[in-house]
């Protein structure tokens, strides 16, 4: 299944060249976590992470056409 | 004529009903800026040794700062300080909002109150003067009502601070409310304001009020946020409560009074939830581009009115998690009633955490206190909460806060009274961050999450650490869970810029680098600043704090964190998070007094405060 993945803010040093989103293959039965991982975000880097727009873990599963968000660590804590 | 400031400060000695004003000179303002500086100058230069802070003599400081008042996000905000009702030492918050901006555009750069009054009093600034107004048909109103009032009487226009019943009635955390929904919450400093009988401040500016020295490189920085928005994506769309979900992966979501750090609840109360449920619209500070301020409404069960705005994060964890509650709409609520009120949502919450805690001990029984205060309680939360307001029953033993009511309860309670020189912790877990701990016994205000560091913006290769380095080549990533030499380096600059960024008047969550705040005091005053003399400024800020805490008896003894943070969480999760290790723990404070050239003691030495342009303040020292 496609799953794309948006970067915000510092974030978009993980997407390639700069780019503001990409769009990953990924097997039927994958989560956000692995969608991460062969993104290469570390999770602990995720503040918030949003599933088709709205608050989603990393266990959570994907499906076609899904798209995720992440956002970046806070500044003030 | 400076930019950036007026060089007018406003004297008000409400003993004598007298006003008048004065000036610092330019120099003074450069070394200063305002906020946490200026608190820290005027305490030390009008509080006696050993002030009480409910006696006239406190002096009560409201301090924006040189960039207050411009056309810039992030600078909506102002300093409140005085001698804390909490810590007995020194008090300061600081609050977003309208208020500070006003101030400086009717021409004043900080007010400073003495004295108390015998009748209850507002003050009313203007840009052609001032003037104490009676407010004895204010006294007992709640906040937005005394607005409303005031509002009737001098205008829509006018900007508030006030207080209201909790701040008149000398609750130990009563707040300083801003504009109805902001606020300089913490330390106590809306009873410091009850016992001067003083209900608040209104205050009108005029547009354009602030001299500046070079118009467009501010406007040149607005625009840039503007065009980057997209940095604080996530802030604008859940508000500082969106982190729920990613604390309560970490371990860093204080549970039933930080005996867990994951919250069974914790979906229910994030603010994604809150931004899908009873989210109305988002308000902002003065010209702030940002807009992270939530606004909700409710009719059933409760009725919440949306000018108090709505919760933040600290809030969500303090009337949520930490009480084991997982009902937003109480907790919505309750961040109503304490705004209302004029209480800090944060030690309100940490009060009936540690309440909770000591029924489920047998250390209190809900038969005596009056309301049935057990975890998850919802409904019993926001009596407790008008209870501590109107210091009524058992709500006038909350009210003295948790060290003090810990203290009637017997060596037992003090496993879990979690609070620093006297000041409740706030909602972020130190066993998931090591430095941020130190600081809670290092903080000059007691535990405090905002003039503090969080590990984990150091752990990686990051914009943060990047930033960091301006002061300081050597810097390196380091681990939440450690401590150490390079760790406490990290922490010593990253809060010598939080004490600058307070006094300065900007917000912590605008993604600024510090070459463009930089380039912003450049702007807004002329002066040409360089960044080592910017972070001096948050190192005078806090070194002339640590003097106002000595003189006030609060000494490296006082340096301390509760034992909790040095064992293992007592409920799950097991596998995240580590306690502190006592030794580190007291060797970092050690690395951090070096490195602020202070002596082992913890006391600033005669050639630091040289150095710093202080030696004026060399003979406190000595008393």
């Amino acid at each position: 299944m496609r799953v794309t993945l948006r970067f915000f803010g510092e974030l978009r040093r993980f997407a390639p060249d700069g780019a503001r989103e990409v769009t990953l293959e990924l097997p039927a039965g994958a989560t956000v976590a692995d969608l991460l991982e062969a993104a290469g975000v570390p999770l602990d880097e995720v503040w918030l992470l949003a599933l088709d727009g709205r608050q989603a873990g990393p266990e959570a599963p994907l499906h076609e056409g899904a798209r995720v968000e992440v956002h970046p660590l806070l500044a003030g804590g | 004529m400076p930019y950036g400031v007026h060089d007018r400060i406003l004297r008000v000695d409400l003993t004598s009903g007298k006003i008048w004003t004065e000036s610092l000179g330019e120099a003074a303002w450069r070394r200063y800026m305002g906020g946490r500086a200026l608190v820290a100058r005027y305490l030390l230069t009008l509080a006696p040794k050993g002030c009480d802070p409910f006696a006239p003599e406190n002096p009560l400081i409201f301090a924006p700062g040189v960039l207050t008042g411009a056309y810039l996000s992030g600078q909506g905000r102002n300093g409140v300080g005085a001698i804390s009702p909490l810590t007995g030492g020194f008090g300061n918050a600081e609050g977003g909002g309208f208020f500070g901006a006003a101030l400086k555009r009717a021409g004043y750069d900080a007010v400073v109150v003495t004295g108390a009054s015998a009748r209850p009093v507002y003050l009313w600034i203007h840009p052609d003067g001032a003037e104490l107004r009676p407010a004895d048909h204010l006294w007992g109103l709640t906040v937005g009502e005394a607005e409303d009032r005031i509002r009737q009487e001098l205008g829509e226009k006018v900007r508030t601070a006030l207080i209201g019943p909790a701040g008149e009635n000398r609750v130990r955390f009563a707040a300083v409310v801003n504009d109805r929904s902001h606020f300089a919450g913490r330390t106590g400093l809306g009873a410091v304001m009850g016992a001067k009988k003083l209900k608040g401040i209104a205050v009108k500016g005029r547009p354009g009020g602030v001299p500046l020295a070079d118009p467009a490189g501010i406007s040149a920085l607005q625009k840039w946020m503007g065009r980057n928005l997209e940095l604080v994506a996530g802030l604008h769309d859940t508000g500082t409560a969106g982190g729920v979900p990613y604390l309560n992966r970490s371990g860093g979501l204080p549970t039933r009074n930080f005996r867990a750090g994951a919250f069974e609840g914790h979906e229910k109360i994030s603010g994604q939830t809150m931004r899908d449920t009873i989210l109305i619209k988002r308000e902002t500070c003065d010209a702030c581009a940002v807009r992270c301020k939530r606004v909700v409404a409710l009719k059933e069960p409760f009725e919440i009115d949306p000018r108090y705005g709505g919760p933040e994060y600290e809030t969500v964890a303090a009337l949520g998690s930490d009480q084991g509650i997982d009902d937003l709409l109480a907790v919505a609520k309750g961040n109503e009633l304490c705004a209302a009120y004029g209480l800090d949502t944060i030690s309100t919450g940490a009060v009936l955490a540690f309440v909770m805690e000591a029924v489920a001990a047998g250390l209190l029984s809900t038969e005596e206190i009056g309301i049935d205060l057990r975890w998850g309680n919802g409904r019993a939360m926001l009596e407790g909460i008008r209870a501590i307001a109107f210091r009524e029953g058992f709500g006038d033993r909350m009210a003295e806060g948790v060290a003090r009511l810990a203290a009637q309860l017997g060596p037992e309670a003090q496993e879990f009274a979690l609070h620093v020189k006297g000041q409740e912790v706030p909602m972020h877990e130190p066993r998931i961050k090591h430095a941020l701990g130190v600081g809670y016994a290092l903080s000059p205000t007691g535990a405090d999450h905002m003039h503090n560091m969080h590990d984990p913006m150091y752990a990686k290769e990051r914009a943060a650490l990047q930033q960091l380095r301006l002061f300081d080549p050597e810097l390196q990533p380091q681990p939440p869970e450690v401590l150490g030499e390079a760790k406490m380096r990290l922490y010593f600059h990253h809060t010598n810029w939080r004490h600058f960024l307070d006094s300065v008047g900007m917000c912590h969550f605008l993604p600024y680098s510090p070459e463009q705040l930089r380039d912003a005091v450049r702007a807004a005053t002329g002066w040409d600043v360089t960044l080592e003399e910017l972070a001096a400024v948050g190192r005078r800020a806090a070194t002339l704090a640590r003097l106002v805490n000595l003189r006030q008896g609060l000494d490296a003894a006082t340096d301390t964190l509760p034992e909790r943070f040095f064992r293992p969480f007592l409920e799950g999760p097991e596998d995240k998070g580590r306690p502190l290790d006592r030794e580190a723990f007291e060797e970092a404070k050690g690395i951090y007094y070096r490195m602020m050239g202070w002596d082992e003691a913890g006391r600033p030495t005669p050639e630091t405060l040289e150095a710093l342009g202080e030696g004026w303040a060399v003979p406190l020292l000595e008393g």
